[in-house]
C-alpha cells in the first residue's frame, strides 16, 4: 500500500504551491498531483502585479495588505530571487465624473490603511513624464508591488520538496472516495490511489471538474484574460499604471455607458507593469468564453488603442508576444479558501480570478492553520465556502 | 471591422508557395502570396546545381531557372504578391482565417477562405566550444553567401554532415574559390547522393566518416577545429583527436520545419523524426486539422524543392476545389498526377525513407490521431 499522507493537494498552481509550502513549513507531509505541468494554467499565464488599489475596502484588501507583507518575507526566505519590488501603482483619470468616484474609492481604502492619495495634473507628469496631457489627475499608492510568479513557484517547490513534498506531475485526478471522515482515496491518473486526511481542491478554472467528483458544484467560471507583451524599453513613469474607468465602472454600473459596447463585451481595462526585463505587459480582457485560450485581433487592437492613448510613445514600441490564461472567477467575486461543511477533510483554495499572484501567500497560509487546527489572523468566513451554500 | 477577404492567402513564396498560387490561379482564384524577404523564391535562387528526378520535375534544370519559371508563372496569372511582409499571427474568424502580417512598418490583416503555409524549414543548429566563435554557420547561410550574395565566407573551410546539402555546398564552396578542407560525417557511411559525395571526392576533399567536431578554436574569429573519431555507438573514441586548421566551419546537420504558425492556428500534430521532427498532421490533400488551412512544402516534412512545388501544386488544386472552382470530377484527375509524381520523386533509397514517412503521415491523419 501506498504510503498516508496529510495532505493531497490537487492543483500545481501558485496557489496549490503555496498551500505546499505552508504545510510543509507547518510539518505536514504533502502529495501534490498536477494534471499537467505545475503553473501550466493561469499562473504563467497572467502578468506580475499585487495591485491593492483596484481591492473594495473589506476582506479582500485586508487580506491583500497581509499577503503583500507576506511577500516581503518570503522575499527573504524562499530560495530563488521572486524579483520583489514595490514600484507603486497609478490609476490613470480621464474625466471629472471618474476623479469624484475614485475620491470616494480611495478615502475608503484609505481608512483600512491602504497608502493611498490623489495626484493632480502636474503631479502625475512629474512621475510619469510621458503620460498623454488629457489625464486630469490619478490616484498614487507607493505600495503597489509586483512579483515574478514563475520565480514564486520555484521558490515555493524548491522549499517544499527540501521538506518532503512530493509532486507527481502529469497525474490528474480520476476519483476521489471519502469512506471515512478526514480518510480521502485519491484515484489518479497514474493508475494509484494515494490517501490522506486532507484534500485540497486547488485547481483554478478547472476546480468544479474536481468538485464534481464529489458532487459539489463549485461556482467557478474560467474568465479569458488577453495580454500582449512589448519589447523592453526604457520605463514610462516611475510606477505601473491603471486606467480609472474599468475600476468606476466595477464600482458604478452606470459608467458603462460612456464606454463603447465592446470594450464593455471584451471587459477591457487598461494596465501596465513592466517586468524587471524591461518589457510591458499591457493588459487585458475580461471574457467568459469557456477554455477558448486563442487570442483575438479585435480584442488586442483595442487594448493597444487603449495603451497608446494614454502614453502616445507607445505606439512606436513593438509587441513581441500576446497570449491569454483563464482567471478562475467565482460568483461572487470572491475566493474560496476554506473547508466544505459536508465533507469534513475537503477543502477549497481557488475561485482567486486575477489575484491568484496577489493572494497566493495568505491563501497558502490561512488553508494551513486550518488544517493544523491554529488560528487565523482573520475571519475567513466571509470567503468561506459555506456561505454559498458549500 | 471591415477587412480585405480573399478565396486563398499562401504565406511563402518558396518553390511551394509559388507552385499553389500558380495552381489556384490556374482555377481562376484569387491567392495573395505573402513573404518577409524582399525577394521571391525561397531558397530557389542560391541553388545553382542542376535537379533530379523526372523531365516533368524539371531534372536538369538548375533552381534559380526553375525559380524564373514559377515568378514568371505567377506574374502572368496575376497573382498578387506582398514582400517584405512577415506574417506574425493567424486568428480565427468566423469569416474565414485571419492572416495578420507586417508591411511598411504597419500591422494589417487579410481574410481568407482557405490558407495554405508554406514557409519551409529552417538549418538545424550545432552546440559546441566554440560554436559561437565568427566563421561558424549554417550551411545554407555559406550558399547564400557564395551563390546570391557572391560572398566568399572565408579560404578553407570544414564541412560538417554529409547529406546533400553539405555535399552540394562543400562543391559549390570550392566553385567559389574556396578550400574544403574537410567533409565530416558522425554516421558511419555518407548521408547524401553518390553522384555528389563522388564529385567532391574526386575533388580531393577527405571525408571522415564517424567523426564529429569537439570544438572550435581562435582568438577573434575561427582558426582550427579539434575533431573526434566516434564508435558505432556515437561515443568519442579517447586518442583520435586532430586538429584541423580553418577559417569557416559550415553545419550542414538537417532541417527543422518552420511550423510555428501552423501551432498558432492551433493544428494537431506528430512527431516524425525523418521529416524533421514535429508536423503538422495532414491529410493525401495537405489539409491540416484546422479547416480551410494548408501546408505545402518543408512545412509538412523537410525533403526538396521538387518535392516541394508538388505539394504546392496539390495544396493549391485541394483547396481550388474546396472553393468551388473546381468539382470533385475535376479536380481527381488533377490531384492524381501529382501524387503520381509525387510517388516516383520519393524512391530509391532515400526516397523510400520520405515515403515512408509520408505514408505514416497519412494513416495518422485518418486516425485522427493526437
Amino acid at each position: 500500500m501506498e504510503k498516508q499522507w496529510n495532505v493531497i493537494i490537487i492543483g500545481g498552481g501558485i496557489i496549490g504551491l503555496a498551500c505546499a509550502y505552508y504545510l510543509t513549513e507547518a510539518g505536514q507531509s504533502v502529495l501534490l498531483l498536477e494534471k499537467g505541468d505545475l503553473g501550466e494554467g493561469a499562473s504563467t499565464s497572467c502578468d506580475d502585479m499585487i495591485f491593492l488599489q483596484s481591492k473594495k475596502p473589506g476582506i479582500l484588501l485586508t487580506i491583500a495588505l497581509e499577503s503583500l507583507d507576506m511577500y516581503r518575507r518570503l522575499d527573504q526566505d524562499l530560495p530563488a530571487s521572486i524579483e520583489f519590488e514595490s514600484r507603486g501603482g497609478m490609476v490613470l483619470i480621464e474625466s471629472e465624473s471618474q476623479m469624484s468616484h475614485m475620491q470616494n474609492f480611495v478615502r475608503q481604502q484609505k481608512a483600512l490603511n491602504l497608502d493611498v492619495e490623489l495626484l493632480e495634473k502636474d503631479q502625475v507628469r512629474k512621475m510619469a513624464p510621458l503620460v498623454s496631457k488629457h489625464v486630469l489627475g490619478s490616484t498614487y499608492s507607493p505600495m503597489d508591488s509586483q512579483v515574478n510568479p514563475l520565480q514564486v513557484m520555484r521558490g515555493f517547490v524548491k522549499s517544499a520538496t527540501a521538506k518532503g513534498l512530493e509532486i507527481r506531475r502529469h497525474c490528474g485526478v480520476k476519483a476521489l472516495d471519502n469512506p471515512s471522515p478526514y480518510h480521502w482515496k485519491v484515484t489518479a491518473e497514474d493508475g494509484k490511489i494515494y490517501e490522506s486526511s486532507f484534500v485540497i481542491n486547488a485547481c483554478g478554472a478547472w476546480a468544479p471538474q474536481t468538485g464534481e467528483l464529489t458532487g459539489l458544484e463549485l461556482p467557478i467560471k474560467p474568465k479569458r484574460g488577453q495580454i500582449l507583451v512589448t519589447e523592453s524599453v526604457p520605463a514610462f513613469g516611475k510606477t505601473n499604471f491603471w486606467s480609472a474607468d474599468y475600476i468606476v465602472m466595477k464600482l458604478n454600473p452606470d459608467f458603462a455607458k460612456e464606454r463603447s459596447a465592446l470594450m464593455n463585451d471584451l471587459g477591457i481595462g487598461l494596465s501596465m507593469s513592466q517586468a524587471e526585463s524591461g518589457n510591458y505587459f499591457l493588459g487585458g480582457t475580461r471574457e467568459f468564453v469557456g477554455f477558448d485560450k486563442t487570442v483575438d485581433r479585435t480584442a488586442l487592437h483595442l487594448i493597444l488603442k487603449e495603451a497608446v492613448r494614454f502614453f502616445p510613445a507607445l505606439e512606436k514600441v513593438n509587441i513581441i508576444r500576446t497570449f491569454s490564461g483563464f482567471r478562475p472567477a467565482a460568483a461572487d467575486g470572491k475566493p474560496f479558501i476554506g473547508p466544505v461543511a459536508t465533507q469534513p477533510g475537503m477543502y477549497i483554495a481557488a475561485g482567486h480570478e486575477g489575484d491568484g499572484i496577489a493572494l497566493a501567500p495568505i491563501t497558502g497560509y490561512a488553508i494551513s492553520q486550518m488544517i493544523t487546527g491554529k488560528p487565523l489572523p482573520y475571519d475567513f468566513n466571509e470567503l468561506s465556502p459555506a456561505r454559498l451554500g458549500i | 471591422m471591415s477587412m480585405r477577404k480573399v478565396q486563398a492567402i499562401v504565406i511563402g513564396a518558396g518553390p511551394a508557395g509559388l507552385a499553389a498560387c500558380i495552381e489556384i490561379a490556374k482555377a481562376g482564384g484569387k491567392a495573395v502570396l505573402i513573404d518577409e524577404n524582399a525577394k521571391p523564391g525561397g531558397q530557389l535562387f542560391k541553388q545553382i546545381h542542376k535537379f533530379f528526378g523526372s523531365r516533368e520535375h524539371r531534372a536538369g534544370v538548375r533552381g534559380y531557372d526553375i525559380g524564373n519559371q514559377l515568378l514568371q508563372e505567377t506574374e502572368d496569372l496575376g497573382v498578387e504578391v506582398f514582400l517584405d511582409s512577415p506574417v506574425y499571427g493567424l486568428f480565427r474568424d468566423p469569416r474565414g482565417i485571419m492572416v495578420s502580417y507586417m508591411q511598411d512598418g504597419r500591422e494589417r490583416a487579410l481574410l481568407g477562405e482557405t490558407v495554405i503555409l508554406a514557409t519551409g524549414a529552417a538549418e538545424n543548429a550545432l552546440t559546441f566550444p566554440g560554436s559561437t566563435l565568427p566563421g561558424v554557420m549554417g550551411a545554407g547561410c555559406a550558399q547564400t553567401m557564395i551563390n546570391v550574395n557572391r560572398v566568399l565566407p572565408g579560404k578553407k573551410v570544414i564541412m560538417v554532415g554529409s547529406g546533400n546539402v553539405g555535399l552540394i555546398v562543400s562543391y559549390q564552396l570550392m566553385q567559389a574559390g574556396a578550400e574544403v578542407a574537410a567533409l565530416i560525417e558522425a554516421a558511419p557511411s555518407i548521408g547524401g547522393y553518390g553522384v555528389h559525395a563522388g564529385k567532391i571526392r574526386r575533388a580531393g576533399v577527405p571525408i571522415l566518416v564517424g567523426h564529429t567536431i569537439k570544438r572550435a578554436m581562435g582568438r577573434d574569429q575561427v582558426e582550427s577545429v579539434e575533431i573526434i573519431a566516434l564508435d558505432e555507438k556515437f561515443q568519442e573514441i579517447p586518442g583520435t583527436e586532430q586538429i584541423l586548421s580553418c577559417d569557416t566551419v559550415c553545419i550542414a546537420i538537417g532541417l527543422t520545419p518552420l511550423t510555428e504558425l501552423a501551432w498558432l492556428a492551433g493544428c494537431q500534430f506528430t512527431f516524425i523524426p525523418s521529416l524533421g521532427g514535429h508536423i503538422p498532421i495532414h491529410d493525401e490533400n495537405m489539409a491540416t486539422t484546422v479547416s480551410g488551412l494548408y501546408v505545402a512544402g518543408d512545412i509538412a516534412g523537410a525533403e526538396e524543392a521538387s518535392t516541394a512545388m508538388e505539394e504546392g501544386r496539390l495544396a493549391g488544386i485541394a483547396a481550388a476545389e474546396a472553393l468551388g472552382l473546381y468539382d470533385e470530377a475535376a479536380a481527381a484527375p488533377l490531384k492524381a498526377s501529382v501524387w503520381a509524381r509525387m510517388d516516383a520523386l520519393r524512391t530509391g533509397p532515400f526516397g523510400q525513407k520520405r515515403h515512408e514517412a509520408k505514408a505514416l503521415m497519412l494513416e495518422t491523419a485518418k486516425g485522427g490521431t493526437k
